[in-house]
């Protein structure tokens, strides 16, 4: 625990000495902001129209907005994770932390660690954004919760499958390319979400922007959550075994 | 001599080769009775010279009176990982004392990465055992890691931080508590010579300092073995010089094993050398004991007899014919034989053009041991 807390640490410092992590940064942060103000735009052109009844601003702003968030999740996780263990692998620097009295799973968990203050810094900035909205109109908490929640489970799987590419690739490049066309084909299973007799599809179900709806439309299904948990514990152990079997490989 | 050709430090006379092994056609025995080195096990049953008639296994060269006392740092039993087409190591047996630097020689691909890195757990051995500070490094690892300090070439460094930064990560990282660190980071930069840059960034300081610092790390905890592989690749002269005169300190408190492909290097710095080849220990070479050596002869006849011949000399343990008229003898320990081989060369008109004592360097060791096994 001390050595997953200490890596951790460690690699959350680097991050924020490299250029890469603040481009990240600042580009996610204006194209959510763009993104935020497009749909503000559309809602104040809408508001006229909507029946008193009808959704709110976090339905028509919020939700779609964070969706987005999502979807800039899969471009910016591949990036932020290749220099986590295949980066160092590349530059030498990992025989430091095989080396050392530590497990593999300590060495996954402590990166996985870092990678997640990350990902959490970016959904902290996107869910700020809808809720300036509080200062002029009154807010579903409940559902921005929900969607919260709902984000940091996607980046928890996005950041476990991404590690696990860099702990596979030879190159850092490789794990970016590689996690990318991942998650990016795993997005777009939700495109065949249904079958021709109107049912969720099986390929429908493995796509994380699946589970990630209801979250974002303030439905809290254990399932949902159920699935992310999984898919984050099945990478990291993955990601974990394979720093194993590089002992025993060739 | 091939070891003079680099800076040695003042106070280290180059050393003198002490062969515990000769092994192909080496030394061509020319008398009925059994040549003993002294720092070999006498020929027990069936067994060949350096085996274990039980269990087949080589036994070592015992060690000198200071280490005896104490149980090897590094012990390492019938280690081996197989690549295919025969690649890889296979059975090493070896030891390594405090106050030992042993240097693992070898062509390239004789498994000298491939040992050091299963040492330091990199690699997992397919078979054999090994021992560090008494750990087993299968069953007990974080013990046995604890116990070591390991320099990969390139050293393995974290670019964006200080010294002091990486140093106390590293102390942090091998389980020095938090309020022990910076004396043990304070400790490690003073013997490596950082304390001047130890707020610099590591991406900013030079090859030489980078090198310093991966040593630091590897002593950091300070641990009772420290591994190095190829610590001086890549230095300048001078820089080179300083981290060898480091490794010279360092061993009075820890024992050294490094691997290197200078062979300079390894006769200013190593007290035993293991030369290895296609994963095999092909030869190992004490070179702190220069006393204990049996005298090496060379001998140039105009008129030359034959080998056997020179065999029969009273003191004379073994001869090798280099070419035509030139030979080499090897002397039985603690006899001069060359007033006999005066005497006989005068009475039999031998000719005699020259007899000096021979050191062979390194290098010829190496070529010799290497080359000859190829031509085997």
């Amino acid at each position: 625990m001390k050595a997953t807390l200490l890596i951790g640490r460690r690699e959350l410092r680097a991050f924020f000495r490299t250029p890469l992590a603040w481009l990240i940064l600042a580009g996610s942060t204006f194209v959510m902001a763009w993104v935020f103000l497009w749909y503000v735009q559309r809602f104040l052109e809408l508001q006229p129209r909507l029946p008193a009844a009808g959704p709110g601003v976090s339905a028509l702003v919020a939700s779609p907005m964070l969706f987005w968030a999502g979807i800039l999740l899969v471009l910016i996780t591949p990036l932020l994770a290749m220099r986590l263990i295949a980066g160092d692998r590349a530059r030498g620097s990992f025989a430091l932390l095989r080396t050392a009295p530590i497990s593999s799973t300590a060495i996954v968990l402590g990166k996985y660690l870092a990678l997640e203050c990350l990902l959490g810094l970016v959904i902290a900035v996107a869910i700020a954004m809808p809720l300036t909205l509080q200062l002029g109109t009154s807010l579903d908490f409940g559902r921005l919760l929900a969607a919260t929640v709902g984000l940091l489970l996607l980046a928890a799987a996005f950041g476990a499958i991404s590690l696990c590419l860099s702990a596979f690739a030879p190159h850092p490049a490789a794990a970016a390319f590689g996690s990318f066309a991942v998650l990016l084909i795993l997005w777009l299973f939700n495109l065949a979400s249904k079958t021709a007799a109107g049912a969720d599809s099986a390929l429908a179900y493995l796509s994380p922007g699946h589970h990630l709806m209801p979250l974002l439309a303030g439905e809290v299904s254990s399932a949902d959550i159920a699935y992310f948990l999984i898919v984050t514990a099945f990478f990291l152990g993955l990601a974990a075994w394979k720093l194993d079997l590089d002992r025993l490989g060739a | 001599m091939a070891y003079t050709q680099e800076p040695v430090e003042p106070g280290n006379d180059p050393p003198y080769f002490e062969e515990s092994r000769a092994r192909g056609n080496e030394w061509k025995h020319t008398r009925n009775k059994s040549m003993e080195w002294p720092w070999l096990p006498s020929r027990q049953g069936r067994g060949r010279r350096g085996m274990n008639p039980r269990t087949g296994h080589r036994t070592e060269p015992p060690m000198s009176n200071r280490n005896s006392r104490e149980p090897p740092l590094i012990r390492v039993r019938g280690l081996s990982r197989i690549y295919p087409e025969q690649r890889g190591v296979h059975s090493l047996h070896f030891t390594l004392h405090r106050g030992e630097v042993l240097v693992l020689l070898g062509p390239n691909g004789a498994g000298k990465t491939t040992t050091l890195s299963m040492l330091c757990t990199m690699l997992a051995p397919h078979g054999g055992s090994i021992q560090i500070a008494g750990f087993d490094l299968a069953r007990s690892p974080r013990q046995a890691k604890r116990a070591l300090g390991y320099l990969p070439d390139p050293p393995p460094l974290y670019p964006e931080m200080t010294i002091k930064q990486y140093l106390g990560f590293c102390a942090r990282l091998h389980g020095i508590s938090r309020r022990e660190t910076p004396a043990a980071v304070a400790t490690a930069c003073r013997l490596t010579g950082l304390t001047a840059v130890e707020n610099r960034l590591i991406e900013h300081l030079s090859r030489g300092y980078r090198q310093r610092a991966g040593i630091a790390q590897a002593l950091v905890h300070q641990p009772e073995v420290v591994i190095l592989d190829e610590p001086t690749a890549g230095l300048d002269p001078l820089e080179a010089h300083r981290i060898r005169a480091l490794i010279g300190e360092l061993r009075r408190d820890h024992g050294i094993l490094l691997s290197t492909h200078l062979l300079a290097e390894a006769a200013a710095i190593a007290t035993r050398v293991l030369i290895l080849d296609h994963g095999h220990i092909v030869h190992e070479t004490r070179l702190d004991h220069p006393g204990a050596a049996p005298l090496r002869l060379r001998l140039n006849l105009g008129a030359p007899p034959d080998e056997s011949r020179l065999g029969t000399i009273p003191g004379v343990a073994a001869v090798e014919t280099l070419d035509a008229g030139n030979f080499l003898l090897l002397a039985e320990p603690g006899h001069d034989p060359r007033e006999a081989i005066v005497r006989a060369a005068l009475d039999y008109h031998w000719k005699i053009l020259a007899l000096a004592p021979h050191h062979p360097s390194l290098e010829n060791l190496f070529l010799r041991v290497i080359a000859g096994r190829e031509t085997a």
